[in-house]
């Protein structure tokens, strides 16, 4: 078996890894870089509990092999809070829609929707079933887990838009 | 694009990498055997999508959130953007790509449908030429392919797609995501008035490739568009169709619903055609 040295941003910061050329990126997030909030719920595909988001991009992590992560920009679950501070806006309103029940599926769930707002801060409830039809909850029915993400956009663009008139303000 | 070539050329036995969204999970089932991987992830020369004439070519490692999202593929060939925005769920389609959905050549691939009704063509690359070839002949039977020992897919090409043609895609499964096929189709049409003049219906997960419906073609051109003309259409795909028992789905009930996608994709390519 072949041995592959990688190197990658994990969560902002720079990681150098030995990998198998089989190795999944969830392998490797979570046995050596020992990041276990992304979780592995089928290992195929069908579940989303292993959503990261890489290179601006929700993705699978354990339909990505690792050697295909080489040199790539990846953010996980660890990542949304600033570290030290407090839960992300996106945490913030899972905790406060009940939006969370056994929990397995958040992470993923929550890194769905980071990408998702990421790109568009706007949403629509379509549009962020959309961008959560890829993740399975057995537990909760998903109807709070979006509203979850409507508010997280609100208070992610009030926020947006506080720092703006903070800015002007300097000017 | 030379280096992966020459590898191939000298290891032919290399299974070629894209999106790895059916080479993981299948491997590890071990329904894939190989014992040499060669990743092509990184041939950014491979994933582009450029007007040719009045035609459009897809390099093989488009994803299908790029197809979904191109400008181009939605004025040329919408229907193709409308069936890669049905494959899986967000996750695997940033990562999917379209040569890998019709190398692995599933019966039931969702892409498959549209680029046959747009009579798309294959363009294949190995270390001495380079060929091409309908995607209807390339694909060959379930997993298998056209593709020889040391070639590799470098992209797709739609030709000119008839001005005015409406077209539409449609699948059948469990839950809208996440799903495989129970069946699919698409269609195309072309109006003159009120008359349908040109005809293209493709299904899959109902033979062992994806197929195109010759007696429901010749059956619809010609004819008055109307609800009665595509319900007639849409039965003269049972003289087409294979389907087989599986998992997904009986062959009695892949009938029916098979029908009952042609009308409705027949029915939504005619609203969609310039009269």
């Amino acid at each position: 078996m072949s041995i592959h040295t990688i190197e990658l941003r994990v969560n902002g910061q720079p990681r150098l890894a030995q990998v198998s050329g089989t190795t999944t990126l969830l392998e490797l997030l979570r046995d050596q870089l020992r990041l276990t909030g992304t979780k592995d719920g089928c290992s195929e595909g069908d579940c989303g509990a292993c959503t990261v988001i890489m290179d601006g991009q929700a993705v699978k992590s354990c339909l990505v092999l690792a050697v295909q992560a080489d040199g790539s920009d990846v953010t996980t679950v660890e990542g949304l809070g600033a570290p030290g501070g407090g839960p992300h806006p996106l945490q913030a309103a899972f905790v406060e829609a009940g939006a969370v029940q056994c929990g397995y599926c958040i992470p993923g769930m929550l890194v769905a929707a980071k990408a998702l707002l990421d790109a568009n801060p706007q949403p629509s409830r379509d549009e962020i079933r959309w961008a959560l039809s890829g993740n399975l909850c057995r537990c909760t029915g998903y109807a709070k887990i979006i509203t979850a993400v409507e508010r997280a956009a609100l208070s992610l663009r009030s926020e947006a838009e506080h720092s703006q008139s903070l800015q002007g303000n300097d000017l | 694009m030379e280096h992966v070539l020459s590898v191939l050329h000298d290891r032919p036995e290399a299974m070629i990498v894209a999106g790895a969204t059916d080479f993981i999970p299948l491997v590890r089932a071990g329904r894939w055997h190989t014992r040499l991987a060669l990743d092509i992830t990184g041939l950014d020369d491979l994933r582009y999508i450029e007007p040719v004439g009045k035609g459009l070519e897809i390099g093989a490692l488009t994803t299908h959130a790029e197809l979904a999202g191109s400008a181009l593929v939605l004025h040329h060939a919408p229907v193709l953007a409308e069936a890669a925005r049905t494959v899986a769920g967000p996750q695997i389609q940033a990562r999917a790509t379209l040569g890998g959905n019709i190398c692995t050549a599933s019966p039931a691939a969702d892409t498959v449908p549209a680029l046959l009704v747009l009579d798309a063509e294959i363009v294949l690359s190995g270390a001495e030429a380079e060929r091409r070839m309908p995607l209807s002949e390339f694909l060959v039977g379930p997993g298998q392919t056209a593709l020889r020992p040391g070639e590799l897919v470098k992209s797709v090409y739609i030709p000119p797609v008839p001005p005015g043609s409406g077209m539409a895609f449609d699948k059948l499964g469990k839950r809208k995501a996440l799903i495989i096929s129970i069946a699919n189709a698409a269609a195309l049409l072309v109006a003159d008035g009120p008359c349908i003049s040109e005809a293209r219906l493709a299904l899959g997960a109902v033979a062992p490739t994806v197929v195109r419906c010759p007696a429901a073609e010749a059956f619809l051109v010609g004819h008055v568009a109307d609800e009665s003309v595509f319900g007639e259409g849409a039965s003269r795909i049972q003289e087409t169709i294979q389907p087989i028992d599986d998992v997904r789905a009986t062959a009695a009930y892949r009938r029916v619903a098979a029908e009952a996608l042609a009308r409705r994709t027949l029915d939504r390519a005619w609203e969609g055609s310039v009269r």
